[in-house]
């Protein structure tokens, strides 16, 4: 029974052996056996109560060291400087071990948290720590390195004088948080803005025309027929194409009798009415009337002014008054 | 025929429509169409309420073009040999029989007019259609001919009473239907009430220059017509078209609201039909000095060539009035050209 109180006392009491655990007591170790790669915050100042500071640790030992794993700072730790609580603790311990042919490597990270403060900036610092090596071929010599510290300086809360927090506790004013209001409320407005100028942007999509990819009726014809040769079986195709056109914008058979229709459906192509006029002209004369006076080339050339005219009261735009062609190309 | 000639005619036909425009006011469309169906030799069912100026209206067209004009009403009384001939005891005691109205006038008989044709029987329709389809009738071991004739004949579509419908084979033979409607415009009307020139229809009548077109020169010049007006490929295409869309509209994605379109065709345009409409488009096209038909030229006549003709489900058949306007502008509407 005794014997297990004596485990037990020396197990509870071990973080507190070992920090008191004197340095000197082993032999540093040759440090060509060892490389230390350590990345610690770039800040400084500025730390106070709460805090956190990750310290990365890369240890490569060579063989045939090896390092105690159990000599490595313990979760819960708080850091003492001559026995003197110093206000930090390691919070968290990430380790990680990789064996290779001629030597081992460790990956530690360490995070500690800052439990203190003070009314004056005051330098603070994670001590050094000093990891146990062990060469398992004599195992009674124990060697040590030592991980040097990080300084640091604790900030604080207030500059002194100004707010002493511990006497005002006044119930008028809630606690204090580290507010971030204002970030939450240009978030929102930020939010708000790009779904308001995605919707403008949806609107004059669907309502206007002009950017591409939308009733691209004329557009389209304009393409598959602008680079067409003057016969006229061409002429046919692009005549017949404007008006399958014209019957798509308005839904129903374009003629010249129901100009109204289309000018009801888009005010741009009144800008254009005579051209309307020419061209049901050209397509009586090509259709019907099988008119033989027909200068073919300045008619296609008329037909691709005139679908580009086409789409551009398309996309409701106006044609500039002295663009529109009021005489027949024939 | 020269063009020269064709020209001359066309002139004569523009100055019959100034004229009859200048005595029937606010009717410049039927006018136009009863002058296309002069023209294109063909018989004219009027629609329209009593007391619009129907009969005025032929009656000037008879002075115009000349020949004979005889008219006659329609009751359920009377039969076929009331349009023949008539009885009557003579001054000296003894029986006699006269002609009666379609043998009148001879062979020159050119405007017959037949009031209210759905009060008669189907036996006068009858003879009636026969005398429009051949020109020709038997009596008193006899054929007569009437080889200018073109007969007008006037629907009361108000009173049901009494009436005998006019059976679509019937209808099929007339070139067109033309509405007569009262013009809406208030001067127009405010005219007809208060000038006193329109209180006295035969007054008027009167200051329509008689026989300003020989009445006996219009078949070979429509034959004329028919034959220099010219249609082309795509017209022939988008005609056909249209006569297809006459049979079954739903093909051509036609709809009417609250119309089931499936159902409401029995039987689209006849063969006649088509071409009867094709007759006018032809002279339309003259009458606006073309030489060829165009489809502007279709759409001023094909309601009233084609709305007569369409045989609709008798569900709908008490609403083709409005049914056939809506279903001709959209076949107008839906049917491209080219």
């Amino acid at each position: 029974m005794h014997k297990y109180l004596l485990i037990f006392f020396l197990v509870t009491l071990s973080p507190t052996i070992f920090a008191y655990e004197d340095p000197t007591k082993y032999k540093d170790i040759d440090p060509s056996f060892i490389q230390l790669i350590i990345k610690d915050p770039k800040q400084k100042v500025g730390y106070t109560v709460g805090d956190k500071i990750l310290r990365e640790i890369k240890f490569t030992v060579k063989k045939p060291y090896q390092l105690v794993e159990e000599s490595l700072p313990i979760e819960g730790y708080e850091k003492r400087y001559r026995g003197q609580k110093l206000g930090i603790v390691l919070q968290n311990k990430k380790f990680t071990k990789k064996i290779e042919k001629q030597e081992v490597r460790y990956k530690i990270k360490l995070i500690y948290q800052i439990f203190t403060k003070n009314v004056v900036a005051k330098p603070a610092s994670v001590t050094a720590d000093y990891y146990r090596l062990i060469n398992p071929a004599d195992p009674e010599n124990i060697l040590k390195y030592r991980i040097p510290s990080f300084t640091f300086a604790i900030s604080p809360i207030a500059t002194f004088g100004a707010v002493k927090i511990e006497d005002d506790m006044s119930p008028y004013r809630g606690p204090f948080y580290k507010n971030i209001n204002n970030e939450k409320k240009f978030l929102k407005r930020a939010i708000f803005g790009f779904v308001l100028i995605l919707l403008i942007f949806g609107y004059i999509w669907g309502r206007f025309t002009w950017i591409p990819g939308q009733n691209k009726i004329f557009s389209t014809i304009y393409k598959s027929n602008k680079k067409a040769s003057s016969t006229q079986k061409n002429i046919k195709i692009f005549i017949s194409d404007l008006h399958s056109g014209f019957d798509k914008t308005i839904n129903q058979s374009l003629f010249e009798g129901n100009l109204e229709i289309l000018f009801k459906k888009n005010k741009s192509f009144i800008n254009i009415k005579q051209e309307l006029h020419i061209f049901f002209d050209i397509s009586r004369s090509i259709f019907f009337e099988n008119s033989k006076s027909i200068n073919y080339e300045k008619t296609l050339s008329w037909l691709k002014s005139f679908s580009l005219h086409c789409r551009m009261c398309e996309r409701k735009l106006i044609v500039d008054p002295k663009d529109v062609v009021s005489k027949n190309p024939k | 025929m020269s063009d020269q000639k064709l020209t001359d005619w066309r002139k004569l036909a523009t100055t019959l429509e100034g004229e009859i425009n200048k005595v029937i006011v606010g009717q410049e469309g039927p006018i136009r169409l009863i002058t296309n169906a002069i023209f294109s030799r063909g018989h004219v069912l009027l629609e329209g309420d009593v007391g619009v100026g129907k009969t005025t209206l032929l009656k000037a067209f008879a002075r115009a073009i000349g020949g004979g004009y005889q008219r006659i009403e329609g009751t359920i009384d009377l039969m076929p040999n009331d349009l023949i001939y008539h009885t009557y005891l003579g001054e000296d005691g003894k029986p006699h029989v006269s002609e009666g109205p379609i043998l009148k006038s001879g062979e020159d008989l050119s405007i017959f007019f037949f009031n209210e044709i759905n009060r008669a029987r189907p036996q006068v329709h009858s003879l009636l259609l026969r005398i429009m389809a051949e020109k020709t009738l038997s009596a008193f071991n006899k054929e007569f001919y009437f080889p200018h004739l073109i007969v007008f004949a006037d629907r009361n579509q108000v009173e049901r009473e009494e009436t005998f419908e006019i059976p679509s084979a019937a209808r099929d033979r007339f070139m067109m239907e033309i509405p007569i409607i009262i013009p809406p415009e208030d001067q127009i009307m405010t005219n007809l009430i208060f000038d006193t020139k329109f209180h006295d229809g035969d007054k008027l009548i009167e200051t329509v220059p008689s026989n300003l077109i020989q009445f006996d020169e219009l078949n070979d010049l429509s034959h004329t017509i028919q034959s220099s007006i010219k249609a082309s490929k795509s017209l022939e295409e988008y005609t056909l078209n249209l006569w297809k869309a006459t049979k079954n509209p739903e093909e051509y994605n036609i709809k009417i609201s609250g119309i089931d379109i499936q159902l409401l065709i029995i039987s689209g345009a006849s063969p006649r039909g088509i071409s009867m409409m094709m007759k006018t488009a032809r002279v339309n096209a003259w009458l606006n000095n073309r030489t060829s038909v165009l489809p502007e030229d279709i759409h001023a006549i094909f309601h009233e060539t084609m709305a007569h003709r369409l045989v609709f489900n008798p569900v709908y058949e008490l609403r083709r009035t409005e049914i056939a306007r809506e279903l001709s502008n959209e076949i107008l509407n839906k049917v491209s050209a080219p």
